[in-house]
């Protein structure tokens, strides 16, 4: 899966570098190593959450896979043009502040399970049934 | 936006814009208000009636001020045209039906006042948003404040534990898609330089799936992410849960609003953004809306829960309107604006009946006898089960015809045959209720009085149902695709 | 054709709108009744299924004249003709010929006769008669339409009432039975709303496709719907188009093995619905075929195709399966109702020989066959109501103790088996010549002589063990037959008799309509 999705990403790299000029304000790392680095966060954030049974963990595991989105809008933007960047970087916020509420949210259902339920792993409370 | 927000700033200010979101600003406006004045509030009605009220006046506003051509606005962040428009006032009639609906489920237990409206009004908001979007991160923001507020609906009863293990298990499903989601708009970003509907499609058509073959991941992404919303199988898990935990009018507004809202944005998505991968996506879709119908009819099979019986039904709903999205023609988006139309009614009045009952109407066994108590609810409940069924006269009829002809015209007449073979398994388990309802006795006492605002939410979805299946044509006119 | 041609312009005769939605009326005024005045509901729903009954007679005897306005295209009279859906170019679309006029009467016959057949139905009184109303509108609509999505409305909507009808009124299993009806003909129609929209769409589509069945049919017959038409699994589209309506009709007459939904239904259902499943609903699959399917499918109804002989082969199975069935039973109704399967079995036969005399032989039966089995659920009815059970075995000797009763039964049952002289021995004698004249349904018609054959056997044998022999001695305080319940079998009786010996009544009205249809069928070239 891993390699897979490597290799893809890689080709994204390749066609994103492709189509745009080598930029100024691009920072001396290349792009793919960026990219690297997101697919390493989204599939480490993709086995949190398929494996860990904890909801603290999963949450964890979802703000990962955020981040590699968000590190591959920045880096991309940062390889396309300044005006890219501005723009990428204005979505990277956007990405950290929706992240925020919602964890924020997660945390207080989960606050609330833990009181009701008396813990924190996602099977344990099954109430609801076929 | 990326890349236009520079060179548009000169066109003009963006108040002008504003104009053009009235319904959402009308929307955004009361809840704020509502929150402001929520400890103020000492009788519900109140917020009722100012949430109805907001509804009508975003549908009529949404009407009043739609532009003859389509307009783009915000640095083309948003676009505002016939489908935009249709499924404004679809949305806002679901809020105001949700609020009707919610008017006894609401007073008496533990729900903030004003809270829940103002939440119900805000997830309308990113509804709209979601279906007049025409850049992915838009869309993207919509899809997210409709979940956001969605998952604090599902679980506002804060002490029944029944709700908040819907909540959490809705909130990990969703806010999981949404980030594929997000991964996928960003690899779209990368792959094709835009956000934007229009630019995407132009560096598609440039460079297409055949040469690239790895816009596959972002592609199926977006779609996987999209299809979570519409609750497709196999992203339907969250479904029958959330469902069930939830209070049932809001219930009713994630099976209609928020049904309706996803299917707006894959339309849109499909249809403009990946309009030249067609092939692909119809391969997608198809295998989305055959497994959702497959799926869907035949787990509904075994429920007794019927608020969790509506949600496998809403799973095979989302099936069918998918398949208007086959062909990848306005046709066939028209043919699913249709469908979700039709469905919404039906499906807030299917839910309607349910809250009318109360307890009672949770449960599948708990309907017998009931028409010889409540002759006229278990008259509406028939008429809104055939409808979901799909017989003539009633709207869903309509509905399944025009889904039916996209799919053959697509030449999918294998998933059509498949399409129909299902709905007679779904016919079953609906007809079920019905001869719980007429041919057995009643075995309680007769269900207490109905507040009058749910008999007027339930008449209205009535009516709809009604003459959209004699006269489908004078209620889908407008069904324009973008 | 009969008549003259088309009749130009003018105001459209409105018979056939009065004709279908006049027991609309009749429910929705019944729906406003209070729920205790049950005599007056009973006298509205025969007045309501009174009137159509005058016009269809009216209207009958015009046809027979041939004097009727006629429409020109395939003889069509009395021709209604609106815009309805425009966009998809869906209309209210109305006409009879000779293949519907004499099933129209017996259609309105049945309901007027339902109504008096339960006049004893004390529960729900309100909801039955509107349903019964309902249903009503929903048959004679399938007879009349013209218009393929119009049609496919009146057939789906006559689902609803008889799934009621039977769950709410039934007996001990109804609802199983009720479902079991629902399913099995829904399945059975959405298989043709894929064809049906299918057809629509090789027709031009939104752009300019139609409904109406008529031109479909020419359409279908000179290739122009086949250009760029989908195939499945190998077959083309008319072929697969033709099997999907196919099975739609085949669910409804029924064939075997679709078949199993029939005893079922029949023995839940009341009498006055098991009069009404056998006597008009059976029918309307046949004509479903007669009127859309046959016709469109015309490349695959050369005589002597594989099609053909398919279609004679289970025609032929269940003539002699349902008669096989029939004779095991020991339950009257039961038996009944396979009797139904074996008879509906020779209009199947009658269809597969393609010629003049079987295709006439086949619509005369489906009229003979509608009065002698609505005569015999009545029969098993009467019988029903005074010893609440319809146990074969257990009857004996009524004829001693109820000699009215035993008359009409007999003659019911007589005309069932075939005797000489009544009406269906005109019927099935016509479809067996025809058959056997047929090379390629010749041996089947040799074959089909079996069900006759076991058909007198059970029918006899009946007779024996109900109105002959010793009377057992439970039933010494039976009573004889009452003036309501003769009054409900006499006219069928009468229909019996006249059309046996005078059956020119009957053959003459459809004889030219059943002739273009043959010739549409067999003979090529638009």
């Amino acid at each position: 899966m891993i390699g897979c999705s490597t290799v893809a990403l890689l080709e994204v790299a390749a066609a994103a570098l492709h189509n745009t000029a080598p930029s100024e304000v691009g920072s001396p790392i290349p792009l793919h190593w960026y990219l690297v680095m997101s697919i390493v966060l989204f599939v480490f954030g993709l086995a949190i959450v398929l494996s860990r049974r904890n909801l603290i963990y999963i949450l964890i595991g979802i703000e990962l896979i955020l981040n590699a989105g968000s590190l591959n809008f920045v880096a991309f933007g940062s390889y396309r043009s300044r005006e890219a960047l501005v723009d990428t970087t204005i979505v990277g916020t956007f990405i950290i502040v929706l992240a925020a509420a919602e964890a924020t949210i997660a945390l207080a259902i989960v606050l609330n399970v833990f009181g009701l339920f008396n813990t924190v792993r996602p099977e344990d409370p099954n109430l609801l049934r076929e | 936006m990326i890349g236009t927000v520079v060179t548009q700033k000169a066109s003009g200010p963006v108040l002008d814009d504003l104009v053009l979101v009235v319904p959402e600003l009308i929307f955004v406006g009361t809840a704020l208000l509502l929150i402001l004045i929520a400890r103020r509030i000492r009788k519900t009605p109140v917020a009722i009636v100012l949430t109805v009220a907001a509804a009508v006046a975003a549908a009529l506003s949404a009407v009043w001020f739609a532009p003859a051509e389509p307009t783009t606005g915000f640095a083309g962040m948003i676009t505002v045209d016939g489908y935009a428009t249709f499924f404004r006032v679809l949305i806002a009639a679901t809020v105001g039906m949700t609020t009707l609906l919610s008017v006894r489920s609401i007073v008496g237990e533990e729900v903030p006042r004003g809270d829940y409206h103002a939440l119900l009004l805000l997830a309308a908001t990113g509804m709209m948003f979601s279906a007049s979007a025409i850049d992915l991160l838009t869309l993207y923001l919509g899809l997210e404040l409709t979940t956001l507020c969605a998952i604090v609906l599902v679980g506002i009863k804060v002490d029944r534990p029944l709700a908040n293990e819907a909540a959490i298990k809705y909130f990990l499903l969703a806010s999981f898609a949404s980030a594929l989601l997000l991964y996928g708009i960003a690899l779209t970003y990368g792959a094709t330089g835009a956000t934007d509907f229009a630019g995407i499609a132009a560096a598609l058509s440039k460079e297409g799936l055949a040469s690239a073959p790895f816009l596959l991941v972002p592609l199926g992404l977006v779609t996987a992410g999209l299809a979570f919303k519409i609750a497709a199988v196999p992203f339907h898990a969250w479904a029958p849960d959330a469902y069930q935990g939830a209070s049932a009018p809001v219930a009713a507004f994630l099976a209609a609003g928020s049904k309706a809202a996803g299917l707006a944005a894959l339309g849109r998505v499909c249809l403009v953004a990946f309009g030249s991968e067609t092939e692909v996506l119809s391969l997608l879709l198809a295998g989305l809306a055959a497994l959702s119908i497959i799926a869907g009819s035949v787990l509904a099979l075994s429920q007794t829960d019927m608020k969790r019986l509506l949600a496998y039904s809403s799973i095979a709903h989302a099936g069918y309107a998918v398949l208007g999205l086959l062909a990848g023609t306005g046709e066939g988006v028209s043919a699913m604006m249709t469908y979700a139309f039709f469905y919404v009614f039906m499906t807030l009045g299917a839910f309607g009946v349910v809250i009318a009952l109360g307890k009672r109407g949770e449960e599948l066994d708990r309907y017998q006898g009931l028409a010889s108590q409540r002759p006229g609810m278990a008259a509406l409940m028939l008429l809104f089960l055939l409808s979901l069924t799909g017989i003539p006269p009633t709207a869903g009829f309509a509905a399944k015809f025009v889904i039916i002809q996209s799919a053959v015209r697509a030449d999918h007449i294998a998933l059509a045959i498949l399409a129909v073979v299902c709905s007679v398994i779904s016919a079953f388990i609906y007809m079920r209720v019905v001869v719980l309802m007429y041919m057995k006795d009643p075995q309680e006492a007769a269900p207490s009085r109905v507040p009058i605002a749910v008999t007027v939410a339930i008449a209205l979805a009535a009516l709809v149902t009604l003459v959209g299946g004699i006269s489908p044509g004078s209620l889908t006119a407008w069904a324009v695709s973008p | 054709m009969q008549g003259g041609p088309v009749s130009g312009g003018g105001a459209q005769p409105i018979y056939l709108t009065l004709l279908t939605f006049a027991p609309l009326l009749g429910m929705l005024a019944i729906l406003c009744i209070p729920k205790a005045k049950k005599e007056v509901i009973r006298t509205v729903a025969a007045a309501a299924t009174l009137l159509p009954l005058v016009i269809s007679i009216f209207l009958y005897v015009q046809d027979w004249n041939g004097t009727g306005p006629s429409h020109g295209q395939a003889g069509m009279r009395f021709v209604e003709k609106h815009g309805w859906i425009d966009s998809f170019h869906i209309e209210y679309f109305l006409g009879m010929d000779g293949i519907s006029a004499p099933i129209i009467l017996l259609s309105c016959l049945l309901f007027f006769i339902a109504v008096f057949s339960s006049w004893t139905i004390n529960k729900g009184v309100k909801g039955y008669f509107a349903l019964l109303c309902l249903l009503e509108v929903g048959v004679n609509g399938c007879f009349l339409s013209l218009d393929f999505f119009l049609f496919y409305v009146f057939w789906e909507l006559m689902l609803l009432p008889m799934y009621f009808l039977i769950g709410i009124w039934g007996g001990p299993r109804r609802e199983y039975a009720a479902i079991k009806f629902f399913l099995y003909t829904l399945a059975g129609s959405v298989l043709m709303l894929v064809a049906l929209v299918a057809i629509y769409l090789q027709s031009g589509g939104l752009e300019s496709g139609t409904f109406n069945i008529l031109q479909l049919q020419e359409l279908m017959k000179s290739g122009a719907l086949q250009e760029g038409a989908p195939s499945l699994l190998g077959m083309d589209f008319q072929t697969w188009t033709f099997w999907f309506l196919f099975l739609g009709f085949a669910v409804k007459i029924p064939i075997v093995p679709l078949h199993t939904w029939l005893p079922d239904a029949h023995v839940e259902a009341p009498t006055a619905i098991s009069v009404i499943l056998a006597g008009i609903l059976l029918k309307l699959g046949a004509y479903g075929m007669m009127r859309i399917n046959f016709p469109l499918g015309t490349a695959l109804m050369e005589p002597g195709s594989g099609t053909t002989i398919a279609i004679g082969v289970i025609g032929m199975v269940s003539i002699v399966y349902g008669a096989f069935v029939a004779m095991a039973q020991t339950d009257f109704k039961r038996l009944v109702a396979y009797s139904s399967v074996s008879h509906m079995g020779f209009v199947i036969l009658g269809f597969a020989a393609l010629n003049d005399m079987g295709m006439n032989g086949a619509a005369a039966q489906l009229f003979n066959h509608g009065t002698s089995s609505a005569m015999m659920f009545l029969i098993v009815g009467v019988v029903y109501d005074r010893v609440h059970h319809r146990n074969l075995n257990d009857f004996g000797g009524l004829g001693l103790k109820m000699p009215y009763y035993s008359g009409l039964a007999t003659v019911g049952l007589f005309a069932a088996l075939g005797l000489p002289g009544l009406a269906n021995f005109v019927s099935e004698i016509m479809i067996l010549i025809g058959a056997f004249n047929a090379p390629h349904t010749q041996w089947m018609a040799v074959v089909s002589v079996i069900g006759i054959v076991i058909g007198a056997a059970y029918i006899l044998w009946t007779i024996q063990r109900v109105f002959l022999g010793k009377l057992n001695p439970k039933y010494e305080e039976i009573t004889d037959i009452d003036g309501r319940e003769a009054f409900c079998q006499i006219p069928f009786a009468a229909l019996c008799v006249l059309f046996g010996v005078a059956p020119f009544l009957l053959l003459d009205v459809f004889r030219d309509s059943i002739k273009s249809l043959v010739t549409f069928l067999t003979v090529a070239g638009g």
